[in-house]
């Protein structure tokens, strides 16, 4: 008697339809997650160009104040550029190891970034994967239906041994699939669970993270500020010096008489002095060095980046993720197995045990072959040259860059009659 | 009687106006980098509308080759026989927009690489920044002269006073000539300003020529793919079912109305197709609804192919007659200017000096070379013996 081989299999399919669809919000947020991390990545980079900034401003300063150090000691400018350079040295020695944890912290989120893309990926699989193979076991299941009331009319005939021939080898297809889904099945359940804690975890570290970026960026900002008129009125002391540099070997009380009215007029324009009083304390409390410092130390070491690093690791590689990778590798051999591929190819399993089961029907039921002698000679089916599309993975991929693009254009426009 | 603080105050207003006008284009410049960045990102649209329309061509082939197949079969009524034509026409249209992409593609690339060539070319915020100080240096520095000059008078005898006149000669002559060189700048200012203004505007004309293609970029993405993409999925879903079926009928003969086997097999044949009819004729009315939206070609299909062509070729049209020569011809202005503007920007003297530390540093300036240098240096040191 035949009955429904498929219909465990199919509860099964079903069973993980439920369960991706559970999957399917956590990995939704994911994809927030990823675009949160892309922006920290972003800020980061960021804020190294503004730490760049501020050096950059930090080594012209310096290396002008120097190239004025060649001017005998004439008083309060050779004083406030000495006091420059030695502030300027100390931050600059601050900042590097800033840099340095920035650099690493930028890494880590680097390598978050990739794993959640992987992470991502198999969970798109799942959900393409599911409905085919579905369909796949449906159509097996129908087959056998259409089978099924022929059968009773045919109970006690030749075609019955040839139908339990066809029966059998329809089992063997759904043995084959069912391995490969109760693992999945499990599986599933682990990735529920762990999904929802990760997206919980990074979610509370980029929250963390994001609010330091502010932090450190609104810092180095004000910093920039504070320096930037520094290299401006010492941009302008080295222009004004030029022409006169020559007389640096004139005679003392030559000089006194010429340069120092200079200098004075030097030091009138651009307050040197007064921008240079407390700069030590001023660009160091703007900078927020120690601060930033601090918060590094908190965000990404105490509160243990690392630590959700590794367990983010752990979920991408664990038994229960790759196990579900690979059998859906083996799920979607199997159904493209009877899917890609020519007419004759194609379905060729199906195509078998259809046509051994018409042919039971037609030997013994209707008898056509001993009425009509031989059937004429077989014409070749039409042959479907079209492949399995995978259009819907390539389309996802693009799909930023569309929207990067068409933002960008929108920019542009956007410039019109402005300029 | 030389009046070198009127020389040098006429330098200052010179220098202060010629800085105003560098504030004033730096708006512009601005625009212009964030455009020329902008347009960087956005290059990848005609490949990335290139990549989906033949995505789209593939399945609609896909349709297409399931339409012909079961319509050969004729084991189900002709249901999908006219659309099968209409799909076939929506191909050769595909086909012909996917050849119209390729020169919309080709002159996306030149304009490329054109824009990429000149980027370090153009100016940006620090350019003007630079050109400013420079400028503003030279105010400065005839300032400082002017001081160093004043002060000295005060120190030398009558005799000495034609030194001091000759120094003052000196002074105004290179301020004269400074004024002259910033008459030189505020033109080629002007032009430049002009050169971006119109790149600008150019620039515009490119994002709004390819603004309809982000579009179709963006439903396509949004709607045509997915509606596609299911349609295809059905028609195979459909094409699983029957074809196995229809295979073996084929083989046995049975879709032949004459032949012998199918009189005889008739009755088994009505309960093959009665089972792979109840199968897919659910999933009939959905292709159907599919299908509709992408053959009927009206304002509320998913895939408007006829607008699609028309958008294509306008941008074609405006992105080479109009863009493309515009900014062919400005970046070569605008290049020619950027390195005018260089050349007067440039220090006119220099001398060298020791410093404190022994070593010889190198000063370039506006006022002094090496020769006035001497002789003033020997000026200075004969004062001393006064």
């Amino acid at each position: 008697m035949v009955d429904n081989p498929f219909e465990d299999v199919l509860v099964q399919l079903n069973d993980i339809a439920s369960k991706v669809d559970d999957i399917s919000k956590p990995v939704q947020s994911l994809d927030t997650v990823v675009v949160d991390v892309t922006g920290i990545i972003t800020d980061i980079d960021d804020l190294f160009v503004d730490f760049n900034a501020v050096c950059e401003i930090i080594d012209v300063v310096q290396t002008v104040a120097l190239a004025l150090n060649a001017i005998p000691v004439v008083g309060e400018i050779a004083d406030a550029l000495g006091s420059v350079t030695a502030v300027l040295n100390e931050i600059n020695a601050d900042i590097k190891p800033i840099k340095v944890v920035v650099d690493k912290v930028d890494n880590v989120f680097l390598d978050i970034q990739k794993g959640l893309s992987i992470l991502e990926n198999v969970m798109k699989e799942v959900s393409t994967v599911i409905p085919d193979t579905t369909n796949t076991v449906a159509i097996l299941n129908a087959l056998i239906m259409i089978a099924k009331p022929l059968v009773e009319i045919l109970e006690g005939t030749d075609t019955s041994t040839r139908l339990a021939k066809v029966v059998d080898e329809y089992n063997s297809i759904k043995q084959s699939i069912s391995s490969d889904v109760k693992p999945i099945v499990t599986g599933l359940d682990d990735v529920v669970s762990v999904i929802d804690d990760f997206v919980q975890d990074i979610n509370n570290i980029i929250s963390e993270v994001k609010s330091f970026i502010s932090g450190a960026s609104t810092s180095v900002s004000n910093g920039k500020g504070r320096i930037t008129p520094v290299k401006v009125a010492v941009d302008i002391i080295e222009d004004m010096m030029k022409p006169v540099m020559w007389l640096i070997h004139a005679l003392q009380w030559v000089y006194d008489h010429t340069v120092k009215p200079v200098i004075d007029e030097a030091m009138k324009i651009t307050h040197i002095g007064d921008l240079v009083n407390d700069l030590e304390a001023d660009l160091l409390k703007s900078l927020n060095i120690n601060k930033i410092l601090t918060d590094i130390e908190k965000t990404f070491h105490l509160e243990g980046l690392e630590k959700y690093n590794n367990i983010f690791s752990e979920v991408i590689t664990s038994s229960s993720v790759s196990s579900i990778a690979s059998n859906f590798e083996s799920l979607k051999n199997e159904v493209q197995s009877y899917k890609q591929g020519d007419a004759n190819e194609k379905s060729k399993i199906i195509t078998d045990l259809v046509k051994k089961l018409i042919e039971a029907i037609i030997d013994t039921a209707v008898d056509v072959s001993k009425t009509m002698g031989m059937p004429p000679a077989p014409q070749k089916p039409t042959t479907l040259t079209y492949q399995q599309q995978s259009s819907s993975v390539t389309f996802n991929s693009i799909s930023s860059k569309i929207q990067s693009a068409a933002a960008s254009l929108e920019q542009i426009t956007q410039t019109k009659g402005q300029s | 009687m030389i009046d070198m603080d009127q020389s040098v105050s006429t330098l200052n207003s010179a220098v202060e106006k010629e800085v105003t006008n560098l504030n004033g284009i730096s708006t512009h410049v601005d625009i212009l980098q964030q455009n020329m960045k902008a347009l960087s990102n956005s290059l990848d649209i005609s490949s990335l509308f290139a990549t989906q329309l033949s995505d789209i061509e593939i399945i609609l082939k896909t349709i297409s080759d399931i339409f012909d197949f079961l319509d050969q079969l004729k084991i189900l009524d002709d249901v999908f026989e006219s659309s099968s034509k209409s799909m076939q026409d929506r191909i050769t249209q595909c086909e012909n927009i996917n050849e119209d992409i390729k020169e919309l593609q080709s002159i996306v690339s030149k304009i490329a690489s054109l824009t990429q060539g000149v980027v370090f070319d153009l100016p940006s915020s620090t350019t003007i920044a630079n050109a400013q100080r420079q400028i503003n240096g030279w105010s400065h520095g005839a300032n400082s002269l002017s001081i160093l000059v004043d002060s000295t008078q005060k120190l030398v005898t009558s005799d000495q006073q034609n030194q001091i006149d000759t120094m003052k000669q000196k002074i105004s002559s290179s301020c004269s000539d400074l004024v002259e060189t910033l008459s030189g700048v505020n033109t080629i200012i002007t032009q430049i300003e002009k050169n971006i203004v119109d790149i600008n505007s150019s620039l515009c004309d490119y994002a709004s020529a390819l603004t309809p293609i982000s579009k179709h970029c963006m439903m396509i993405e949004a709607d045509s793919m997915p509606k596609l993409n299911k349609a295809a999925k059905i028609m195979n879903l459909i094409d699983s079912i029957i074809n196995p079926i229809s295979c073996v009928l084929v083989v046995e003969g049975c879709t032949d109305a004459n032949s012998m086997q199918k009189q005889a097999a008739n009755g088994v044949l009505n309960g093959i197709k009665q089972g792979a009819k109840s199968e897919a004729s659910s999933l009939m009315n959905t292709i159907s609804t599919s299908i509709d939206g992408i053959v009927e070609n009206t304002t509320n299909s998913y895939l408007p192919l006829n607008q699609l062509s028309t958008d294509v070729s306008n941008a074609i049209k405006i992105l080479n007659e109009k863009v493309l020569k515009n900014l062919t011809t400005l970046f070569v202005t605008l290049k020619t200017n950027m390195d005018d503007l260089d050349t007067k920007l440039k220090q006119r003297y220099k001398y060298t000096y020791t410093a404190k530390n022994g070593k010889t540093l190198t000063a370039e300036n506006q006022f002094l070379d090496q020769d006035t240098i001497s002789s003033m240096s020997d000026f200075l040191n004969n004062i001393k013996q006064n």
